[in-house]
């Protein structure tokens, strides 16, 4: 019986170790950004700081400047507020690591899916804007198994030459 | 169903490169340079055919323009192993750099040599591959690629159309080489749709394709006076 116990709980530490190990690894962000604070406190829409994800083809992560907008003083005195003001006054970039990325050879249209499609950012994002920390990994794996799931379920064409640039 | 053709007035081309020069730019290709053009690894999607032609006592040098011509019935794609090239719905012969295994069986069927072969990893002088177009991808070394009659440019104008809410219109869509065409000699739409200006441009009487007995049924037309 202890046999099966520790081979068990063997197993379940071998088993979550692959299972780590085939996730991203995890990215160091700058700053101690909180989605939640900005999403379901204030209200922020997720295009007020990722422009052009509903009317450009890439979206974008916000720069100094786009911060600037509301924290041109500090709106606080938390570690990360303080850390944001002085990038702020330096107008020094922000080097935010990207955590959601599709390969070189495919061409994403955020315009397309969130604007024409009326697609959620939630639905290929995750619940990005119920996090208090900011993303060190993707919360969902954009895979081509998952676009291509998505297209069928919507009886959307599966043409290779429109994603594969 | 639309099927995109493209029609190429050769008494208005003067053989100026320009078209080529264009797509050079738009598609990020690499130049091949002296040593590997010399040993036939130029690099072109466009490539320029220079012909003789007599005119009495004269001999004239004209130019022929020739792209991929996206095939009805493209030899091409049946000997592709592994699918990374097939002929889409609106009449385009994909070519997905992803799938491509680089066995150059494609390149063998093809009768008008339309593909090239990615013999080194590709290099850009300078700065030249932070200016590369963001909608084409940087092929890698080794897979097949080739003229898709600019299809991010068609996706471009469906998406913009989607976003207005109407349909794509004739003119929506210009190739990088008729845009960059000098004499505008470059025509191209949507044959089945009549009213296009590429439909009434075939259905004249100065309408010929290449080696038309193969079977292919290319969809890039050329015009010039009958002898
Ligand atoms: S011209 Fe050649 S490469 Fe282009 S579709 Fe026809 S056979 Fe294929």
């Amino acid at each position: 019986m202890r046999f099966v116990t520790v081979a068990g709980v063997l197993l379940a530490i071998v088993g979550t170790g692959a299972w780590l190990s085939l996730l991203p690894a995890p990215v160091d962000q700058p700053i101690a950004f909180n989605h939640r604070v900005h999403v379901e406190d204030l209200g922020a829409d997720c295009t007020d700081c990722h422009l052009y994800a509903s009317t450009g083809i890439r979206a974008t992560i916000p720069n100094v400047e786009t911060c600037a907008v509301c924290h041109s003083e500090p709106l606080g005195d938390s570690p990360a507020e303080l850390e944001l003001a002085r990038y702020v006054e330096a107008g020094q970039t922000i080097s935010w690591a990207k955590v959601y990325w599709v390969p070189q050879d495919v061409l994403f249209s955020h315009r397309l899916h969130t604007s024409v499609a009326e697609i959620e950012c939630e639905t290929c994002h995750g619940a990005v804007g119920k996090r208090d920390e900011p993303l060190v990994r993707s919360l969902r794996p954009l895979s081509m198994d998952s676009c291509i799931e998505c297209h069928q379920e919507r009886e959307v064409p599966n043409d290779c030459i429109a994603c594969h640039r | 169903m639309r099927r995109w053709g493209m029609v190429i007035d050769l008494d208005r081309c003067t053989g100026c490169g320009a078209c080529m020069a264009a797509c050079h730019q738009e598609n990020n290709l690499t130049a091949a340079g002296p040593e590997q053009t010399r040993r036939d690894r130029a690099f072109h999607w466009l490539k320029m055919l220079p012909t003789e032609s007599r005119l009495g006592d004269e001999v004239m040098t004209r130019y022929l323009p020739q792209p991929c011509f996206q095939c009805d019935n493209p030899p091409c794609v049946r000997v592709c192993p592994v699918h990374a090239t097939y002929l889409n719905h609106e009449g385009i012969v994909g070519q997905v750099y992803a799938r491509c295994i680089g066995c150059r069986y494609c390149m063998a069927a093809c009768p008008y040599n339309a593909k090239v072969f990615n013999w080194f990893e590709p290099e850009w002088p300078g700065d030249m591959k932070r200016k590369a177009n963001p909608d084409v991808s940087l092929r890698p070394k080794g897979v097949v690629e080739k003229c898709t009659f600019c299809h991010h440019r068609i996706n471009r104008a469906k998406e913009e159309a989607r976003v207005e809410g109407r349909d794509v219109r004739d003119g929506d869509v210009i190739p990088a080489c008729a845009e960059n065409c000098p004499t505008q000699a470059i025509a191209f739409g949507d044959l089945n749709d009549p009213r296009s200006r590429v439909s009434q441009l075939v259905s004249g009487p100065r309408v010929f394709r290449l080696q038309e007995d193969l079977g292919t049924e290319p969809k890039v037309f050329y015009l010039a006076e009958k002898e």
